[in-house]
């Protein structure tokens, strides 16, 4: 089966641009297939999947649809069908990649069909509004946002010259992307400004026993991309270093923004994990003036204009019984390491936030609560301690290698 | 930055070399020694700064050597592209390497292609930084970039395809501006609430035998036509149906669209003509509503967007900022005045529309514009094909026809 590049737009407004995407990207030597995403008027070029087989797909017939005449009900229904799809292309093999081109509504919905692929497919998203906060369009995937700057309206030179290049970036990305076929078991470990070396000790004992290691930086979309590819059975196994996030979500801070799923894909799945406390012993604020009133007389310690505010015992004993939660019913193996003496560089003897008694609540609270599935150690020194990583190191494996 | 990225820059490299192209890694270092030898040293990109390598080596703040190491890049890439040795531009970074990235990329051209990958793609608010007015890609990294694993290659390698595929794509159909002779292009800004006059606009210039180039009056768009006229010569006349985003600036709501609003055609001398669409709306943002602001009248637009009506102090500081930007212009400029409302949402008889009001901007930009700039008023609102058509007159006058 020849593989072929998908292209979404809504055919009644954009559909010359779209015939022309097409064009060139047939000119490139690949296949095309359009799928037309509009609801109101005619499409003004012929697609391969027609608006009607599109809302088909999403649970209407398209002249409902139009009755209804409700905007966002329409683009709910149409961005399902879009879905369904290009997943049924993919699933069946036949999606070398997607571009998709739109202002607002467009993007949203080549977006949503994009985030629905997995890592690895060609995403191309040309959009008028590329230059806003786009953390919901992108989110956790590799999607590339094609800043179209001109309205997306008729065929002229600049518009063709944003067309051009949106149509040679996806024909390019197409013919460089290879099937992710790990020659080495990948293990996922994630990292952070405030506690980096972990994760630096960690790849060549991981590399020495045959792994591949890669990092997530866990700021917030960085846990939420990880949660996202262990879905997608992409790792061995995963070296938690950091579950800073956790205190961050607290309180809404820095890295906070990571829904209820992180912490919680590995122990679902079944993937083995090792967690440690990097990073708990601090919250993570913007800045000085985003940190909340009754917090404002604990330890503070300031990075750049980001300020970190020492976790106490009401903080620890809440991360506990969240991580609690979120490991419950482990299909896997699944082991929590704690490291004695400071959970990061802010954390450690002779640093701002370094205070070991207060770190005792976690794990008394952890003891307590965590399911008998789970297993607890402790190591008598810090967290960038050599001994720590490589006894984190020698857990996972073990973890991996067991029967069954 | 070579001293943190250089693997993946050089896998970069060698991806790019195998489709063809020729690559030049250029080493935008902070602090730290390079993992392997660049094309372009970090010696070489201070001492384009202009600055004192000596002084430059004093200097161990990461936030401080940033503007050093993008000025110097920037007169590097430019003098490349200026020399025709640059067909496109890649960068690879967290944070610090995306926005000196991103700042080198928006020095050059529309249409230059420009690809960033970036492990803080996905951010709030992140991305409007990076891509400012400019045309820039800009790839998710997903994983951290730190080392050469499955997962990064993969992303390295279509990200080399996409900026190879923008360049073979851009070369073999370069920018082709209408010759002489040929009718020019023109510029329009639009806005939602001017929709149907920027379309009647549009259909009869179309049918004239011009291309329009709309830009959306969003704060982004219309800034993004300013510094296109300002640094290319692709526009020869502009319709600024929608030039809100001077006030917008003026009385900092969201819409800003930069302390140049609608000078640039002004300065290159190109003939414009002015309309006032969704002028005496304003769209502060929500968290910085002043509490004087719940007694105006309001528009709610969308689920993230409400229009509140300006007053008429804030009219009048807006037509001033507005007569001393024209009264600067080098060409012909023309300003229509819709007499029966400025947008579909103050159309003669509805609520908002304010016609004392109306009037009392018009008398005071008349009172501050040069006596050669004309203001011409239509008996029509502004979403008629009517005043669509004196638009389109207008323009015909101002451009000498």
């Amino acid at each position: 089966m020849v593989k072929k590049i998908l292209l979404v737009g809504t055919l009644d407004s954009k559909g010359r641009e779209v015939g022309y995407l097409g064009q060139r990207v047939e000119e490139r030597g690949w296949g095309v297939i359009i799928l037309d995403a509009g609801t109101l008027g005619n499409p003004q070029c012929c697609a391969d999947i027609p608006q009607h087989e599109v809302a088909k797909a999403g649970g209407e017939t398209l002249s409902a649809l139009k009755a209804k005449g409700d905007r966002s009900y329409s683009l709910e229904v149409m961005t399902r069908g879009a879905i369904k799809k290009a997943l049924e292309l993919y699933s069946r093999g036949e999606l070398a990649g997607v571009l998709a081109i739109g202002g607002g509504t467009g993007t949203a919905i080549g977006t949503a069909i994009m985030r629905s692929l997995p890592l690895g497919i060609p995403k191309v998203m040309v959009s008028t509004v590329a230059s806003r906060d786009v953390s919901h369009y992108v989110g956790t995937t590799d999607i590339t946002m094609l800043h179209s700057v001109v309205d997306l309206v008729g065929l002229n030179p600049i518009t063709k010259v944003i067309l051009d290049n949106a149509a040679g970036a996806v024909a390019g990305m197409a013919e460089t992307a290879a099937e992710i076929n790990p020659t080495h078991p990948l293990i996922a470990v994630t990292s952070f400004g405030i506690s980096p070396i972990s994760a630096e000790l960690a790849r060549p004992l991981l590399e020495e026993k045959g792994y591949e290691m890669v990092t997530f930086h866990a700021n917030g979309m960085g846990g939420r991309a990880l949660e996202e590819l262990i879905g997608q059975e992409m790792f061995a196994g995963v070296l938690d270093f950091v579950t800073h996030e956790l205190a961050d979500q607290l309180y809404n801070g820095y890295c906070g923004n990571i829904g209820p799923d992180r912490l919680a894909t590995a122990a679902k799945r079944g993937v083995p994990i090792v967690l440690a406390p990097g990073g708990l012993d601090c919250i993570v604020f913007n800045s000085i003036d985003d940190v909340p009133q009754k917090l404002r007389s604990r330890k503070l310690h300031l990075h750049d204009i980001r300020v970190a505010v020492r976790t106490a015992k009401e903080e620890l004993e809440r991360i506990a019984i969240i991580l609690a939660q979120r490991l419950a019913n482990p299909k896997g193996p699944v082991g929590i390491l704690i490291p004695l003496r400071g959970w990061s560089e802010v954390d450690k003897e002779g640093a701002d936030l370094f205070e070991p008694d207060t770190d005792h609540f976690l794990v008394d609270t952890l003891k307590r609560v965590l399911p008998l599935r789970v297993s607890l150690k402790e190591v008598d020194c810090h967290i960038s301690d050599p001994r720590f990583v490589q006894q984190a190191v020698e857990w996972l494996d073990e973890m991996i290698h067991a029967p069954g | 930055m070579a001293e943190e990225k250089w693997q993946e820059a050089d896998f970069l490299r060698t991806e790019i070399e195998a489709r063809g192209c020729k690559a030049v890694i250029l080493d935008m270092g902070l602090l730290g020694k390079p993992q392997g030898p660049c094309d372009i040293t970090r010696e070489e990109v201070i001492s384009l700064s202009g600055r004192d390598r000596e002084q430059v080596s004093q200097i161990t703040d990461r936030g401080k050597r940033m503007p050093v190491m993008v000025d110097g890049a920037i007169r590097k890439v430019r003098k490349l592209h200026s020399e025709g040795n640059l067909d496109g531009i890649i960068s690879i970074g967290g944070t610090t390497g995306t926005q000196m990235g991103t700042s080198i990329m928006r020095s050059l051209p529309f249409g230059v292609p420009k690809f960033a990958i970036s492990s803080t793609a996905s951010l709030p608010a992140f991305a409007a930084r990076y891509i400012g007015t400019s045309d820039i890609a800009l790839m998710h990294s997903v994983v951290e970039i730190a080392g050469l694993n499955l997962l990064m290659r993969n992303v390295l390698a279509r990200a080399a395809g996409a900026i190879c595929g923008m360049v073979e794509a851009s070369a073999k159909v370069p920018l082709s501006l209408p010759g002489k002779g040929e009718k020019p292009l023109v510029a329009m800004t639009h806005f939602g609430i001017c929709e149907d006059c920027a379309v009647s606009i549009r259909n009869q210039l179309e049918e004239e035998g011009y291309q329009v180039i709309g830009f959306s009056a969003a704060g982004i768009g219309d800034r993004a036509m300013e510094e296109i006229i300002a640094r290319q010569d692709i526009f020869g006349a502009v319709i600024d149906l929608c030039p809100g985003g001077v006030g917008e600036e003026l009385l900092g709501f969201s819409r800003a669209a930069g302390p140049a609003r609608l000078e640039a055609a002004g300065e290159k001398g190109i003939p414009q003509v002015i309309a006032l669409g969704g002028v005496n709306w304003g769209s502060p943002l929500k968290r910085e509503y002043k509490p004087e602001y719940a007694l105006r009248k309001k528009y709610d637009y969308d689920a993230l967007r409400t229009f509140i009506k300006l007053s008429e102090d804030e009219m009048m500081r807006v037509a001033d900022a507005m007569a001393d930007k024209l009264n600067k212009a080098r060409g012909p400029v023309k300003v229509l005045i819709p007499l029966g409302g400025w947008s579909s949402l103050d159309r003669r008889g509805a609520d908002f529309y304010e016609p004392e009001l109306n009037r009392a901007f018009v008398d005071q930009l008349k009172k501050k514009l040069r006596q050669d700039i004309e203001v011409r008023e239509v008996d029509a609102d502004l979403e008629t094909p009517e005043f669509a058509q004196a638009m389109v007159k207008a323009l015909h006058e101002a451009m000498g026809m």
